[in-house]
């Protein structure tokens, strides 16, 4: 299998990464006994394995699809019966067949909210991070920068995006681990995390 | 389920290797586990994907960009627009002065930006023609602003209070991240970008410390009271842009504009026209490309950039 190539990973960061936390919370209400990431890992699989993804005119749309279908599968194998219906795309406006709403994002919006999102980082692994990030230097160069070794660097790029992952998957992880037997509490957790948007 | 391991495993173990990945190329060794790491569940592939996707740089390396053809003479001088580039040659000239004791001084040039690390765990980040002296002890860390503008992200220590001096004012901080600008006849200004600073002033001692909360700026002017007032968060982002490398304007009047890129270049921009310099900008832009600037702005405010030797002259058309 090929790693995913540097133009699929700056796609899939610009189509896709900023419409997870919707899709997520969005799956999160529709499933009780999937998780969640499980199938968000198998929707960037297929989507980085794709042969053709430029021409793909809403990912957003393509990439809801794409979970949707995963999720089927999985609860086909779970032997459990899903809460989708076809017609929930509407919610999304995944129905739509309009090119999705570009990452409309400035350079400026941008920064603001990844430097807000690693507040929680300690200062020097936020630093490496942005350095490699916004400003493309690589990690050696950080490394000399900052006055640290290359493998320190390294694992401040590990802890950052493992904590972005984490970030971005608070939208709706709690309501996918909730079982089968609590679907009532289920429906209460997805109430709350319609609330929490 | 059987023996798989958790997503949340995948995910840190998909976190290390784009991380490894994006270091350089693996050994064959290593590029063995990966391959049979990724051949055995295809979750691991899409995570992967998905940290490589956090991890991609948003804007191209400097290598590519300096690949282009460099179209005129003049941006090339400032280096296409890049801050990356900046910040490469700044760290290769850049040289930490007696690392050992913690105690130095550092400055950086009209248009650079750097990046230092204190030994304990504090990164004090410093805009163009700035200087500071950093004097760490067991009991304080002491740090002096002889000019221009930084960025403390202070490491927590309740112990050892972390004390930043510009002029006679004084700002006392535990663990916070905030900003202190001393330009020349101006008063110096003290942004709070989280947690909590203490300013004074040292020649008078009778008045009391303000207290400055987050996402606030202190004034303290020579011959009045420091006052502290609320700014918006998105004010805060934009009044930091320098970091990487931007200046950041929000409807400030052309002539201020100007104004804050000549600290940054030798290229300075010229109005004449007080009507013209009154004109409202909006937008980010490369700190260290004043023609940049100054061409994006007399296509959106309909005016004419006359670029002659160091000087950009803007003007009605």
């Amino acid at each position: 299998m090929n790693l995913p190539s540097h133009d699929r990973a700056r796609w899939l960061a610009q189509h896709i990464v900023p419409h997870e936390r919707a899709i997520r919370s969005w799956l999160a209400r529709r499933t009780h006994d999937l998780d969640i990431d499980d199938i968000v890992q198998e929707m960037y699989a297929r989507l980085a394995s794709l042969d053709d993804a430029e021409s793909i005119r809403n990912p957003r749309q393509y990439a809801a699809q794409t979970a949707i279908s995963i999720a089927l599968n999985l609860a086909r194998r779970a032997r459990v019966v899903p809460m989708i219906s076809i017609g929930d795309f509407e919610e999304l406006g995944l129905a739509s067949s309009e090119p999705s709403p570009e990452r409309t994002v400035n350079s400026q919006d941008e920064l603001r909210e990844l430097e807000n999102t690693l507040q929680e980082l300690p200062s020097l692994c936020r630093t490496a991070f942005l350095l490699r990030r916004v400003d493309g230097l690589s990690q050696r160069e950080v490394a000399d920068k900052l006055g640290i070794s290359v493998k320190t660097v390294e694992k401040y790029m590990a802890r950052s995006v493992r904590f972005l992952i984490e970030t971005y998957g608070r939208g709706g992880v709690g309501g996918a681990q909730v079982s089968k037997g609590e679907a009532a509490a289920g429906t209460v957790e997805g109430d709350r995390s319609q609330l929490r948007r | 389920m059987t023996a798989r391991i958790s997503s949340k495993e995948v995910y840190d173990q998909a976190a290390s290797w784009a991380a490894r990945l994006d270091a350089g190329p693996l050994p064959s060794g290593e590029q063995a586990n990966l391959e049979a790491w990724l051949d055995a569940d295809i979750r691991h592939y899409g995570a992967l994907a998905q940290a490589q996707a956090l991890l991609v740089p948003t804007h191209e390396p400097v290598s590519t960009q300096m690949a282009e053809p460099i179209q005129s003479g003049r941006r090339a001088f400032v280096l296409g627009g890049s801050i990356a580039a900046g910040l490469a040659i700044a760290a290769g000239v850049a040289t930490y002065v007696s690392r050992a004791w913690n105690e130095g001084r550092y400055r950086t040039q009209i248009g650079e930006m750097r990046v230092i690390p204190l030994d304990d765990g504090s990164v004090v980040s410093l805009n163009t023609n700035s200087e500071i002296v950093v004097r760490y002890s067991q009991s304080r860390r002491d740090i002096e602003l002889i000019r221009g503008e930084a960025l403390f992200d202070v490491a927590k220590n309740k112990r050892r209070p972390f004390i930043v001096k510009a002029g006679t004012t004084q700002v006392r901080a535990v663990g916070t991240s905030f900003s202190v600008k001393a330009l020349a006849d101006r008063p110096v200004q003290v942004l709070v970008r989280e947690g909590v600073v203490e300013v004074k002033r040292e020649d008078v001692p009778v008045a009391p410390a303000v207290l400055v909360a987050s996402n606030n700026r202190a004034v303290a002017p020579l011959d009045s009271p420091i006052v502290a007032n609320p700014v918006a968060t998105a004010e805060v982002g934009r009044a930091l842009a320098w970091r990487v490398g931007r200046i950041a304007f929000h409807g400030e009047p052309l002539g201020q504009a100007a104004a804050e890129f000549a600290r940054y270049s030798p290229l300075h921009i010229q109005i004449d026209d007080p009507e013209v310099a009154n004109k409202k900008v909006i937008g980010l832009f490369v700190s260290t490309d004043p023609v940049g600037f100054a061409n994006a702005v007399a296509v959106s405010l309909d005016l004419h950039a006359d670029i002659h030797g160091e000087q950009i002259r803007l003007s009605r058309k």
